[in-house]
């Protein structure tokens, strides 16, 4: 259950802000701190993936079990039984490996569509109008029915079986024969759980989990060819920044100042500096590009105060406390810079 | 047959390719699509009460609005009669994302039939954009959860009688299995209607189902007594609990101690794998599933041989309901009830949860701050307090539909204890007339063994189950290669 994948995503050392976690999990808007957080507890990517996540009832249950210390401010941090439990687990459940893609493509949506165009398409290559159809999103299945118009029949079945058959054969045997279970259509119907042929320690977490991060590596795969199952990602495209963030954030690529998008738009200038603020976290600014957002002097500032190289400890009141928000937004800049930072040093490393 | 008769039998050949109605079906087609009339149905389960509505809409044409109170229903509901053809369908409830709904809003105009769920139907927002509809035909489903469920439960349910005004009177066809006399007349109140509507009822006997209620000892014994009777009993069953935990752990053991393929429905199954039961059960691939009874399942599979009640219901409406899911084939079929005396201990306590007590109805009233209220309880305090009502007046009324819920409880209760005419006992408490001779047998209690052999169930025909070949070979299935 989720109650262990917690787990995962604590350590002994830092103390974690629950409520990000919760946020995130859940979907839907989020702040430019629960973002913000996200991306240093790397939980980001899960955005909107276990939408009924209720992170109270999840922390109760560590704490009953003395697997975390669960602080007045919402802190937790793993206890030295959670770090063991947290190793046991590890050992034992599925951890996914594939869902960066989640950011820019809804993974849930896709995989619904996934299973529906399959369904569909298996009927199809039987003639038969007259089935029970998956049930998904309203939208969806209107976007997943003009998209079906869009191919010839011939093309839809042949070529879909065919894509399918190229993506398992590059999957071990034991994943691609999961793979397949999962998929259902014209008098095939999908695996129960209990029958599944996966290790005894998983439960139907895991198996929701392992199917989210199959389809999740099948995207990024899929993506970088010239498939029908590419065209059916590009519908599940995203953006996780509101509508508004990104008219501020198209102006401010147009060279337009944070004060003129303000004044154009008709909006504080806070509001504004939010807004891009919350670009660069979810878009993955370079260092280059959060550099410009901090002026020089500020940095220096900054730079003499956080010598401390774990940024989670960082106190912005020592900068930023009695002055505007502007100065904050430069702190939580300069964090970003930090890990933008790191990200790089690592991507030169690999 | 007249020309109206083949009319209607020339949709039935061409939608669903039958060529007679089951019992009822024509008689409510007649007085609603012939004669014009609103018309109460009470036909037993089994009987086809959806295609009555899906032929009326088809018939009538514009929008065929069906109130449908079980949300989890609702999308099985849609995808049934997606199966039937008719693809202009849509399902809208508070389940849905706001996005969503507002989308379906947006669009209704393109919808043939809408099923929605009281608590949505009664939103200003919603109730405007239907009203802009040519609604032609407003269907309640279980509309028996007008009278049961509405004055406590879901207060919803009696504003469903303002909708029908302000969709300027559309036809209304209330559907239920099980409904007393004075359930029909309370139903029938909510509407205001300015003449009675057309009762068209059946008998709630299902004569192919053989009744029977086993008293046992304890808790250990019954789990003993399921295990026997899973493995004995032919062909595809259901087993209802109260509880999701209990079903959890039931359809483990059921799995490792009979030869039977279990699973367990209820509401934290996953979308997909909710689908995997429902088409596996379909296909005779899984022989029995654990369900919870607030959980409904919207297939339709007709040669359910068997449904085992581990906890019994809260009330007779709720029984027949659930154990009318058996024998919709018209071949024989078997209920059986397992009891201990704790058992309504247990679901007294459920019905007990639902209602708010003397002390939160005084605290609501004193609106006193942070007080934990149930959010269920809340809402319905919220929705009498709208009404004008006062504190002694809810309190009053409360106290009023517990006593209605424990009598509706003895009288579940009772069906277990009597050792005479149970099949009528069932019968006298929906107010039909008794049967007689050999109609009124087909029952049995703990006092005689069961003898399966005897009830002569059809068994089933498994389908191969293709679940672990090769995924090449799964493949080339999947797209008939």
């Amino acid at each position: 259950m989720i109650t262990g994948y917690m787990l995962t995503k604590l350590n002994l050392t830092e103390s974690r802000r629950a409520k990000v976690f919760g946020n995130i999990w859940q979907g839907g808007a989020q702040t430019v701190s629960t973002s913000f957080w996200g991306l240093v507890y790397d939980v980001l990517p899960e955005t909107g993936l276990f939408e009924n996540t209720n992170i109270e009832k999840v922390l109760k249950e560590l704490q009953r079990h003395g697997l975390i210390k669960h602080d007045a401010h919402g802190l937790i941090q793993l206890t030295s039984k959670g770090a063991t439990t947290q190793a046991q687990y590890q050992e034992t459940h599925y951890i996914p490996k594939h869902l960066a893609i989640n950011q820019n493509f809804d993974l849930k949506l896709f995989r619904d569509l996934f299973l529906l165009a399959n369904q569909t398409i298996s009927e199809l290559a039987y003639h038969n109008a007259r089935f029970y159809p998956y049930q998904i999103d309203l939208q969806a299945q209107w976007q997943l029915k003009h998209w079906l118009k869009m191919h010839p029949r011939e093309v839809l079945i042949t070529q879909w079986s065919q894509e399918l058959q190229t993506w398992l054969a590059t999957l071990s045997n034991e994943d691609a024969q999961l793979f397949a279970q999962m998929l259902f259509g014209h008098d095939v119907s999908n695996a129960l759980f209990s029958e599944l042929p996966i290790p005894d320690t998983w439960t139907e977490f895991d198996w929701q989990l392992w199917q989210l991060d199959q389809i999740a590596a099948l995207m990024t795969v899929s993506l970088t060819t010239d498939t029908l199952i590419k065209s059916l990602i590009l519908l599940t495209r995203r953006s996780l920044l509101s509508n508004s963030a990104n008219i501020s954030v198209a102006m401010w690529q147009e060279n337009h100042s944070l004060k003129q998008i303000a004044q154009q738009r008709q909006i504080k200038p806070n509001t504004v500096r939010e807004h891009i603020l919350q670009a660069a976290i979810l878009q993955r600014w370079s260092v280059a590009a959060i550099e410009e957002l901090i002026p020089d002097n500020e940095q220096s500032v900054l730079a003499d105060i956080y010598r401390d190289a774990d940024l989670i400890n960082w106190d912005f009141k020592i900068y930023a406390a009695g002055k505007d928000p502007r100065y904050f937004t430069y702190f939580r800049l300069y964090q970003l810079l930090q890990l933008a930072k790191k990200r790089e040093d690592m991507d030169v490393n690999v | 047959m007249s020309t109206f008769d083949n009319r209607l039998h020339a949709y039935l050949k061409r939608y669903y390719n039958f060529n007679t109605f089951r019992p009822g079906q024509a008689e409510v087609l007649t007085a609603l699509l012939e004669r014009r009339e609103d018309v109460l149905a009470v036909l037993p389960t089994g009987t086809g009460k959806s295609l009555i509505y899906e032929l009326a809409g088809r018939y009538l044409g514009g929008l065929t609005v069906i109130v449908s109170p079980l949300l989890s229903l609702m999308q099985d509901q849609v995808a049934r009669l997606n199966a039937h053809g008719i693809r202009r369908t849509v399902a809208l409830n508070s389940m849905q994302h706001p996005r969503t709904k507002f989308f379906i809003l947006q669009n209704l105009a393109k919808f043939d039939y809408v099923f929605i769920a009281p608590e949505t139907l009664t939103q200003n927002s919603v109730l405007e954009a239907l009203a802009q509809q040519k609604i032609n035909l407003l269907v309640v489903d279980e509309a028996h959860s007008i009278a049961q469920w509405g004055p406590d439960f879901r207060p919803d349910y009696l504003e469903i009688g303002r909708a029908y005004q302000l969709f300027a009177q559309p036809r209304l066809l209330l559907l239920t299995a099980t409904a007393s006399a004075q359930v029909r007349t309370e139903i029938q109140r909510q509407f205001k209607l300015p003449k009675p509507m057309t009762q068209v009822v059946y008998s709630v006997n299902r004569p192919n189902i053989h009744l029977r209620t086993e008293k046992i000892a304890n808790e250990q014994e019954k789990h003993a007594r399921l295990l026997e009777l899973v493995r004995e009993l032919p062909g595809a069953g259901i087993i209802y609990l109260s509880s999701k935990k209990q079903a959890n752990q039931l359809r483990t053991d059921l799995q490792q101690k009979t030869a039977r393929k279990v699973a367990t429905y209820h509401g934290d199954i996953e979308n997909e794998q909710r689908f995997a039961i429902q088409q596996q059960f379909m296909h005779n691939q899984l022989d029995v599933i654990v369900a919870t009874s607030a959980f409904g399942m919207g297939i339709d599979k007709a040669d359910v041989r068997w449904v085992i009640h581990y906890h019994l219901a809260g009330d007779l409406e709720s029984y027949l309901q659930e154990i009318g899911r058996a024998g919709r084939d018209q071949q024989p079929a078997i209920a059986i009830l397992l009891y201990t005396e704790t058992d309504d201990y247990l679901v007294n306590n459920l019905l007990i949860s639902g209602i708010p007590d003397d002390l939160t109805i005084k605290h609501f009233y004193l609106q006193t701050p942070h007080y934990p209220f149930d959010r269920q309880q809340l809402r319905l305090l919220q929705y009498y307090a709208s009404q004008g009502l006062d504190e002694k007046a809810v309190t009053e009324l409360f106290r009023r539909r517990l006593l209605v819920k424990r009598l509706a409880l003895q009288q579940m209760v009772q069906y277990i204890e009597i050792t005479t005419d149970k099949r009528n006992y069932l019968l006298r408490v929906f107010g039909e007339e008794q049967l007689v001779g050999v109609a009124a047998q087909n029952w049995s209690t703990q006092a005689e063994t069961l003898d399966i052999a005897s009830l002569a169930l059809p068994t089933t025909k498994v389908m191969p189950n293709i679940g672990n070949i090769d995924w090449q070979k799964r493949i080339k299935k999947l797209f008939n290669q």
